[in-house]
């Protein structure tokens, strides 16, 4: 799964971290596709950001009466999936030395992003606090993850990944379209796990910097290295 | 990249609908002005971005709308913003009257410490005015806020309005993170009442502030 953009959304809906990583392909696969349209400028993330803020707190107002009640029966439990963002092992050895460059630990662990907890964050399952309101956006061209903290913060991702269809036309019958609901299923546990991953940075980076001011843009670079370390280990 | 600024801003614009506070916001941001009334559905956002003391401060206005029918979900947007501005018309008394039902709106879903300001519009009508400035001004202090009569039409006042508030809430924020500091290298006083009276303090005391 290719991560193209991430972006970290406060509690108020103002926008404190935007990262495009993916250049514009060469291999620009729609050549019919105007080029213009791509270029977004800081105030546009800005009001995207808001936008989707606002549509947050519609969406959580628009959860029928039904699945609240049902609200307890629903598990909400994210599963652990390993080396979400992990460096890929083996031929990675080289990458690692420009990666880890923050940590001061020898060796050819240095490459390990991770947190207090472990190489790998935390490993356990974990549980969304996004019950009401958006979690994921499947558009033919990209699909979009949110998860929100229990303090309203918001990381988004915006893969370029297009979930497929559950109720394509599939001639080959059932069997095709279970495969399908799986694939995409994983693929909302891979980003789940990816961005909470980036939620453990932002503890460990933005909220640990003793320059950061409160609800203002991050401008933290050991942060940002970190991030574009595992998405470009993700997008491997 | 969003590194490009130091700051961001939120301020909300909140009022009776058709006082003008999406004609407020266009001057200030595009320095246009339109006849047309278009009916602000949801909000809309403006960005404007000014220095302040060298920095780079992102003022993002949300411009929310001012129908009833909206009510339920401009609410949700009170949040976490840094001021508030409250528009009125000059010429309409049911829009002055409804300040009130505004404020009690900003008791409910803002923070304590946001920053108020209240805004007569259309002041170029001065045949049609109904309100008058005194009665205005004398309501403005009563509620411990700052007041303004603006002109989206010739552009009075407009920038003063926003730059005022952006300025203060400059001045807050630098204030409260002094306080923060203080309160973190002393920790002899863990009485968090007293926090509170600081914080109340530090609204009043803005303009004082030096440097």
């Amino acid at each position: 799964m290719a991560i193209e953009s991430l972006l970290i959304i406060n509690k108020s809906g103002g926008l404190l971290y935007q990262r495009n990583f993916i250049d514009k392909p060469p291999q620009s696969q729609a050549p019919n596709q105007p080029e213009p349209q791509q270029q977004l400028n800081s105030n546009d993330y800005l009001i995207l950001a808001s936008t989707l803020h606002g549509v947050f707190a519609i969406a959580s107002q628009l959860t029928p009466k039904a699945l609240q009640l049902s609200q307890n029966d629903i598990d909400y439990t994210i599963p652990y999936i390993p080396n979400v963002g992990m460096p890929t092992n083996g031929g990675r050895t080289g990458n690692g030395s420009t990666v880890g460059g923050g940590s001061g630990s020898s060796g050819p662990g240095s490459n390990k992003l991770g947190s207090f907890k472990g190489d790998d964050f935390f490993k356990d399952s974990f549980v969304s606090w996004n019950k009401s309101g958006l979690r994921q956006l499947c558009t033919d061209q990209f699909t979009m993850f949110i998860y929100q903290t229990m303090t309203g913060l918001k990381f988004v991702a915006i893969s370029t990944t297009v979930m497929p269809q559950q109720k394509v036309a599939t001639p080959s019958g059932t069997d095709k379209l279970d495969r399908y609901g799986n694939s995409s299923n994983l693929a909302i546990q891979i980003a789940d796990n990816f961005l909470r991953k980036v939620y453990c940075l932002y503890s460990d980076y933005v909220m640990k910097d003793p320059f950061y001011s409160m609800e203002m843009p991050i401008k933290s670079d050991l942060f940002d290295k970190k991030v574009r370390a595992m998405i470009k280990n993700m997008n491997e | 990249m969003n590194s490009e600024y130091d700051y961001l801003f939120k301020l909300l614009l909140i009022g009776n609908s058709g006082v003008g506070k999406s004609c407020l916001l266009l001057r200030f941001s595009d320095d246009t002005y339109t006849n047309d009334y278009i009916s602000t559905i949801g909000v809309d956002f403006k960005i404007k971005t000014v220095e302040l003391d060298g920095k780079t401060v992102k003022l993002q206005i949300w411009d929310t709308a001012g129908q009833e029918r909206f009510r339920t979900i401009t609410s949700s947007y009170y949040r976490g913003s840094h001021g508030i501005i409250i528009v009125y018309d000059v010429t309409d008394q049911d829009s002055f009257n409804g300040v009130k039902m505004w404020l009690q709106e900003i008791d409910r879903y803002a923070t304590s410490t946001v920053l108020k300001l209240l805004v007569g519009n259309k002041c170029d009508l001065t045949d049609k005015r109904v309100v008058e400035y005194d009665v205005a001004k004398e309501f403005a202090d009563a509620n411990k806020m700052p007041f303004l009569e603006t002109s989206a039409l010739n552009s009075t006042n407009v920038e003063e309005a926003f730059l005022t508030m952006a300025r203060q809430i400059k001045e807050s924020m630098s204030q409260q993170k002094m306080e923060d500091g203080g309160a973190n290298g002393g920790n002899k006083n863990p009485d968090g009442g007293n926090n509170v009276n600081l914080a109340g303090q530090s609204l009043t005391n803005g303009g004082s502030s030096c440097c």
